[in-house]
């Protein structure tokens, strides 16, 4: 259908709309309009990454004079391929009704990994040496040299697509990444360079958050990007973590040990150059006083290291005059490991800013900031001065460096924490220097400021006000969308005590109470008679679930569980886990019945979707907090309640219910699906808990739902599913419609969207 | 009661004094609501005023929509009925069969039920045979062999029935897929299966044995008693049968009686066939023969049969000596409003009621019973489309489930009464 | 679907509804003149009446064009009742017969100048629908109910159109256990009528005398369902329930049947002339469906 939003004439491949999925369109050009940023919470399985799509590629097709560029990033390579499917969809839609001026060239990008078609490349068994076995055919000085012999071996897609040079273009269409294989095939080009290349001509991009995100990569990927682009995150409501993570660093004994044997490798790789080739390190040196090694003169092949700290003014700098020597350099980095294991035999947990801690670098190794500030440049510049391909080697000095230049770099917003051991195991000496970044906006600065409109979405997004805090902007337009449905088709309940009236609780004290344990069991006992198909569990620690698992099967509960339902169980192997999880498909496709326990923080709480019968229940044993005791955690909550006067209390319980939430959604997908979700825990029946869930949650959990016991439960739970089971209406025939029409949405003004939000 | 689409009130589930004692059986302060639960009768209207909700209304629309979408998939898809049915009814008495959410048990109820159902189904297909499976400890077992008689049926059904270990789908498919191959080809091959248990423990893929199914054009319906399960929906789907769950034991009288009218067949689903049956005379009142069926001599009224002149007691039924379908024209009879169903009726719209030029007719035209005049509510009386008779709802609901003629139609000549031509 | 009365006044409350014969082809031919044949059937509506205080008797006539109520004894409201004076019974009855013989037989003419009469048969699957429908009414009226059951006095000849409808309203009052009694006063007997007292459990009688009507219908019809139980009546002899072929319409022992739509054939066919099915293989639905008309089978 096709219907006028101001205007701006928006195609929407299909017949029918959701109220909310218009009043979605509608906020989003607002946004656009005004070239702001903005925040936008639409519950699961309303159809929000249609809308989006269809809205920005209508709103580019309105306004040909301005053309806008999407980029769109997922967080897994899945999500990927699903989005550029429906964008498939979305294409094929336009270019019917509109004709050629709709056609338009999308992309998705990845990892060398997932698009290439070398079988020997691929041979390889994880990314980093996918990468580096790419590298030693493609880099360009090995091309070089197989020009000269023709025996050494090179890629021949890549060299193929290098002899087409500027022919090598994609035709216009959409492109997942199987397409692109194909295409690179069928060619004989190399898919993920032609990838790389077309980023910059493409209408519509998809990649994961790291390309934009994570400085080391950002800056070869994304630095093309053109201003006048919209970014969206797609399921980021874990952006604060993705940011943060992407630049802390932690460096162990491993990693320093594999540091000396790097060093001692480029040592013997200088010497070796120094008797034969003088000249060529003369050359890097004059590369870098000339200060060419910072932007992009090198072949972009070879760009495969870039300074993990982001601001461009700063490395324009001329680089230090003490490390322009290969030889001096590594002195410089011997002396930084040196200093580090030594920091790292200590006893006790040490706690230092990076200004105390660059001090006392310098004081002790003698090296100062400006000199920490470059290590990466200057490791990259002599990593290709070297010729040194098997970059999956180096990792442990990249990461020395790297930890080096962050902390030469910023002078808040991060802490080094050195811990001896383990909390939870005191006797086990494990330590770890961890540079850990507490502010989550620094590494997203860079993307607000510089394009032009950026929309963070997701379905789990509360409290929404949380955001703009965290990551340091200021949206134009921060909503919360509600789901219009026919019937219920969501049934939260908050359960806070068993059978016998005993609460019950994860909270540390009461983890091992025998009658709490006994409640859960029976809890899951009495649920697993009465939901068909699949149950999934979600528990707040691998510890934890380890534990009570095991009071079950000592009580006897857990084989009472199994007659009814088998049991999968999560593992943080990630073959044994896929395995767990597709076995546990089976058995509720073929109607045996299935429970699948799993935890809170895991890749399977991300990641995997439970919905139609594959989820019919889901519960959330206790409140998922954070390990409270953690040394980064508490350093982190102390530089938001001094930075942005956020509480302690108030950010851990955001960060566990949204975690709980996020478990929570997985059920369902759909606007035809249903589930049922219990909280298992007294302290969500706290209004100060509970407000944190998401609307589209709390606008189902009725208060007669609020504080029940398991028989109750049990009975809500058997009527649920009853008037579930009945034919599903989907238009909505009685009172509110809530599937719309073309006609509905003509007729439809302002109106509708006062009732949308919540 | 059945409240249809009602809304349920917040006064189910009391908060406190609930004893955990019996986790089975409802809790005293269940059982005093359980039945009427009056306040499931209020609805809020318009200015917020409670007012009993209008069960009448609610009940008719209901039964309306169903008329509906039924004749409409028979008009559009022009699918015929299959009249010569062979039915097994598989009863799961598996452990989820002894719940007592249904009282006194489910096992209870769905046998009562199945009770009715046998008559009703024999009532309505004179001509099929039905048979009974029973799931017990993950095996199935056959009850009842296919026959004609529903004595027999019932009452293998009223014997003693335990209910215990777990219950198998896919061992009851392949039993009645065993039997059923064995039915002449023109016969229509259906299933009805009477789930309560959530899962079932299969030997082997059952997903292979739904597609045998799907190959031999079994018909599989499911009536579930507790909740949907994939598998039941899956099998349905593949089968072209119904899946439904019963909400409560009223709604599941409703769900299983709406299994005994032929359902729409498939065409390639059954051979068209000649079957030869004969039609016999009864014999005269004084006349002494020796039954067949009962292998004694019995006096006066019964049948002889016109191949081997054996006497049967009954029809319908199979003369147990040449093997011959006996059966009588009135039999025959029962099936043919199948062929020829009457069309629903149309609502009269209110705004046809309101306008003063329109002299309505004031009663039910079969029934006598005063028509009142609307005003703003929907309207109360429905008109057939081809007599522009008036009827009230509930002629409406007997017209079309019960008695199949419309006595509009039927009671004036020159309204061309529709039996005689096909729509 | 409420089945028979469960809840009863006392056991001998009998609700009868009688389905009159007004087909002026018949009365034209009849022996016994109609207005003699309206008192004895007046004598017997009063006589059931009087059997008991709370007895109700609801008049149907069957046109040949037409049907329609004449009188509800429950709708009287006549004072002239309480005194016991006969005439006013007599005189409302009456006059809606006459209104209604007048419209039918206007519509025949109506009728008849469009079409030339095709048949001599009443409408009797009508009545028996409008008779079946005022029973469910009072099936749904209260706690308290009489016993119904229906009297068919009936003189023209089976109309072989109204066959399915006829068998469905017999089936349907077996269902409610209403019996139909049969009262037949034409000369030859009728199978429909047998047929139905036969299933539904009536009484079937072909008086021999008709100039004694009233006496075979106050012996016979006028006793109410528990008081059969302990009565010889008439038995029911020589219903013929064979069925005739529908290529013949002879009357067959044995014969063939279509099994998609039931048709009666006497010998093997290759091909259904009803529902248009080969036989012996899978047919298809569009060729059958249009094919479909139908003959009715004489019994």
């Amino acid at each position: 259908m096709k219907f006028q939003i101001e205007d701006v004439t928006v195609y929407f491949p299909y017949d029918h709309i959701y109220p909310e999925q218009y009043a979605y369109m509608v906020e989003l050009k607002r946004a656009l309009d005004a070239r702001g940023h903005c925040l936008l919470e639409m519950p699961t399985g309303t159809g929000k990454t249609i809308a989006l799509l269809s809205l920005i590629t209508s709103y580019t097709l309105s306004k040909p004079n301005n053309p806008v560029k999407l980029i769109y990033c997922t967080r897994t390579v899945h999500e990927m391929e699903k989005t550029l499917a429906e964008l498939k969809l979305l294409h094929a839609y336009q270019t019917t009704h509109i004709g050629d001026r709709a056609r338009i060239l999308a992309v998705g990008l990845s990892s060398r990994k997932n698009l290439c078609v070398n079988s020997r490349v691929l041979a390889a068994e994880n990314r980093d040496s996918v990468d580096a076995s790419c590298r030693r055919l493609t880099a360009s000085w090995v091309r070089a040299a197989a020009v000269a012999n023709p025996n050494l071996p090179t890629c021949e897609f890549f060299e193929e697509y290098e002899k087409a040079g500027s022919n090598a273009v994609l035709p216009p269409g959409v492109y997942t990444l199987q397409d692109l294989r194909a295409y690179g095939k069928e060619k004989g080009w190399c898919p993920y360079f032609l990838a790389r290349h077309m980023v910059q001509f493409a209408n519509v991009v998809v990649y994961s958050y790291q390309y934009l995100l994570d400085p080391k990569v950002a800056g070869y990927i994304s630095k093309e990007m053109q201003k006048e682009s919209v970014v969206v995150f797609d399921e980021a409501h874990n952006i604060d973590n993705v940011c943060i993570e992407a630049l802390s660093v932690s460096v162990r004994r491993q990693t320093l040990e594999g540091a000396r044997r790097n060093l001692n490798k480029m040592r013997q790789e200088i010497e070796k150059f120094k008797a034969t080739d003088a000249g060529r390190l003369r050359a890097e040196y004059n590369r870098l006083v000339e200060g060419l090694a910072q932007r992009g003169n090198l072949p972009f092949t070879d760009n495969w290291l870039s300074n993990p700290a982001l601001p461009d003014d700063i490395l324009k700098e001329a680089v230090p005059g003490n490390i322009r020597r290969a030889e001096h350099f590594l002195h410089v980095l011997r002396r930084l490991v040196q200093y580090l294991e030594g920091r790292l035999e200590t006893d006790n947990v040490e706690k230092e800013g990076p200004v105390g801690f660059v001090a006392s670098i310098n004081t002790h190794a003698g090296i100062d900031q400006k000199t920490l500030k470059f290590c990466y440049d200057r490791l990259h510049s002599l990593m290709l001065t070297l010729e040194i391909t098997d970059t999956d080697e180096f990792l442990h000095i990249q990461t020395i460096c790297d930890f080096a230049t962050l902390v030469g770099t910023y002078t808040r917003g991060f802490s080094v924490i050195i811990e001896p051991f383990d909390e939870r195991m005191p006797h086990i000496p494990d330590p770890v220097l961890q540079l850990s970044c507490h502010d989550a906006s620094l590494a997203i600065k860079p993307v607000f400021d510089r394009f032009q409109s950026v929309v963070i979405t997701s379905g789990t997004l509360s409290p929404i006000d949380l955001y703009p805090r965290l990551l340091n902007f200021h949206p134009v337009v921060s909503r919360s969308f509600t789901m219009s449905l026919t019937r219920d088709c969501i049934c939260p309940m908050v359960l806070t005590r068993g059978s016998d009236q005993l609460p019950v609780s994860t909270k540390f004290d009461m983890r091992s109470d025998l009658g709490v344990v006994r409640n859960y069991g029976r809890l899951l006992l009495e649920m697993a008679s009465v939901v068909p198909d699949g149950i999934v569990c979600f528990f707040v620690s691998y510890s934890y679930m380890d534990g009570i698992v095991n009071s079950w099967n000592e009580n006897g509960i857990l084989k009472e569980i199994m007659q009814h339902k088998l049991v999968f169980i999560e593992t943080q192997d990630v073959v044994e886990t896929t395995l767990a999880l597709d076995n546990y498909r089976k058995a509720c496709d073929c109607g045996r019945g299935a429970i699948f326990f799993s935890v809170a923080r895991g890749k399977v709480a991300e990641g995997i979707d439970f919905d139609r019968h594959y989820g019919r229940l889901v519960i959330m044993f206790g409140v998922p907090f954070q390990y409270t005791l953690s040394k980064i955690l508490l350093a982190r909550l102390e530089y938001l309640r001094d930075t942005f006067q956020i509480k302690e209390g108030d950010f851990l319980t955001f960060d566990a219910l949204r975690q709980a939430a996020q478990c929570v959604g997985r059920v369902i997908r759909s606007k035809a699906d249903y589930g049922m979700m219990i909280f298992a825990d007294k302290r969500y029946s706290r209004h100060d808990k509970r407000s944190k869930l998401p609307g589209w949650i709390l606008s189902h959990l009725r208060d007669a739902h609020l504080n029940l016991s398991t028989d109750m439960a049990l009975h809500i739970a058997r009527e649920f599913l009853r008037k579930m089971a009945q034919p599903y209406d989907k238009a909505g025939s009685s009172g509110r419609k809530t599937l719309l029409s073309q006609e509905d949405v003509e007729k439809m003004g302002d109106g509708i969207l006062n009732e949308m939000q919540y | 009661m059945n409240n249809g689409n009602g809304r349920r009130l917040n006064g189910e589930t009391e908060e406190d004094d609930d004893d955990e004692g019996s986790e089975g059986d409802l809790d005293a302060w269940e059982r005093t609501y359980a039945d009427e639960r009056s306040w499931e009768s209020l609805q809020e209207d318009e200015s917020g005023l409670l007012r009993p909700v209008d069960n009448k209304t609610l009940y008719h629309a209901q039964y309306r929509r169903r008329i509906r979408s039924l004749s409409s998939q028979a008009t559009t898809s022009r699918i015929q009925k299959g009249l010569i049915r062979y039915l097994y009814i598989v009863v799961d008495l598996s452990r989820a069969a002894a719940e007592m959410d249904y009282r006194p048990s489910r096992m209870a109820v769905v046998a009562k039920h199945v009770e009715a159902f046998i008559r009703e189904f024999f009532d309505q297909n004179p001509l099929s045979q039905l048979g009974l499976v029973t799931i017990k400890d993950g095996i199935a077992h056959c009850l009842t062999d296919l026959g004609g008689s529903p004595e027999s049926h019932v009452k293998a059904l009223m014997g003693k029935l335990e209910c215990s270990g777990e219950s198998s789908l896919q061992n009851a498919l392949d039993l009645v897929h065993g039997y059923l191959n064995q039915i002449p080809s023109y016969g229509h091959r259906e299933v009805l299966i009477l789930y309560s248990a959530l899962s079932t423990c299969d030997p082997g893929d059952i997903l292979e044995t739904i597609q045998k199914c799907k190959k031999s054009k079994m018909r599989c319906s499911v009536i579930g008693l507790s909740a949907e399960i994939f598998i039941c929906k899956h099998l349905c789907q593949e089968t072209g049968g119904s899946y439904s769950v019963a909400m409560d034991e009223s709604h599941f009288k409703e769900l299983i009686l709406e299994h005994a009218p032929p359902p729409p067949a498939i065409a390639e689903f059954a051979i068209a066939n000649l079957i030869k049956m004969g039609f016999p005379q009864r014999a005269a009142e004084s006349s002494i023969a020796i039954c067949s069926c009962h292998k004694e001599a019995k006096v006066g009224g019964g049948y002889t049969c016109p191949r081997c002149k054996a006497r049967v007691c009954e029809l319908p039924t199979e003369c147990r000596i040449c093997g011959l379908t006996l059966i009588s024209s009135p039999h025959l009879a029962r099936s043919y409003h199948h062929l020829f169903p009457i069309v629903p009726f149309d609502e009269v719209s209110s705004s046809v009621l309101n306008d003063p030029r329109n002299r309505l007719p004031r009663s039910c035209f079969g029934c006598q019973q005063s028509l009142p005049n609307p005003g703003n509510k929907p309207s109360l009386r429905v008109a057939c489309p081809k007599c522009k008779q008036h009827f009230c709802l509930d002629c409406d609901i007997y017209i079309h489930e019960s008695l199949h003629n419309c006595p509009g139609c039927e009671s004036f000549r020159h309204s061309k009464s529709p039996i005689a031509t096909e729509e | 679907m409420p089945s028979a009365a469960t809840k009863l006044y006392a056991d001998d409350v009998s609700l009868l509804v009688v389905l009159l014969d007004t087909n002026p082809f018949f009365w034209s031919t009849s022996t016994l003149p109609f207005s003699k044949f309206l008192s004895h059937v007046l004598s017997f509506l009063n006589s059931i009446l009087l059997l008991n205080q709370i007895n109700q008797i609801v008049v149907i006539a069957t046109g040949c064009n037409s049907c329609d109520y004449i009188y509800d004894s429950s709708l009287s409201t006549n004072p002239g009742i309480e005194k016991g004076k006969l005439p006013a019974l007599c005189s409302e009855l009456l006059k809606k017969l006459e209104d209604f013989v007048t419209r039918d037989e206007q519509l025949n003419k109506q009728q008849s100048q469009s079409l030339p009469p095709t048949t001599t048969s009443s409408l009797l699957s009508g009545s028996l629908s409008m008779a079946l429908c005022y029973i469910q009414r009072v099936f749904r009226s209260g706690p308290l109910q009489p016993h119904p059951r229906i009297l068919c006095v009936q003189g023209s000849s089976d109309g072989p159109e109204q066959y399915v409808a006829i068998m469905n309203s017999i089936f349907s009052a077996q269902r409610s256990m209403v019996p139909i009694d049969s009262c037949y006063i034409g000369s030859n007997n009728s199978a429909f009528l047998q047929q139905a007292s036969y299933i539904t459990g009536g009484v079937y009688q072909k008086p021999q005398q008709l100039d004694g009507l009233f006496q075979y219908l106050s012996t016979v019809f006028a006793t109410d369902l528990h008081s059969r139980t302990f009565l010889q009546l008439p038995k029911s002899v020589g219903v013929d329930f064979r069925a005739s072929c529908f290529c013949h319409k002879k009357t067959i022992d044995m014969g063939y049947i279509c099994s998609v739509c039931l048709s009666i054939f006497c010998k093997h066919h290759k091909k259904c002339s009803t529902c248009g099915s080969v036989f012996g293989q899978a047919q298809s639905d569009v060729a059958s469906a249009s094919n479909l008309k139908r003959k009715t089978p004489e019994t």
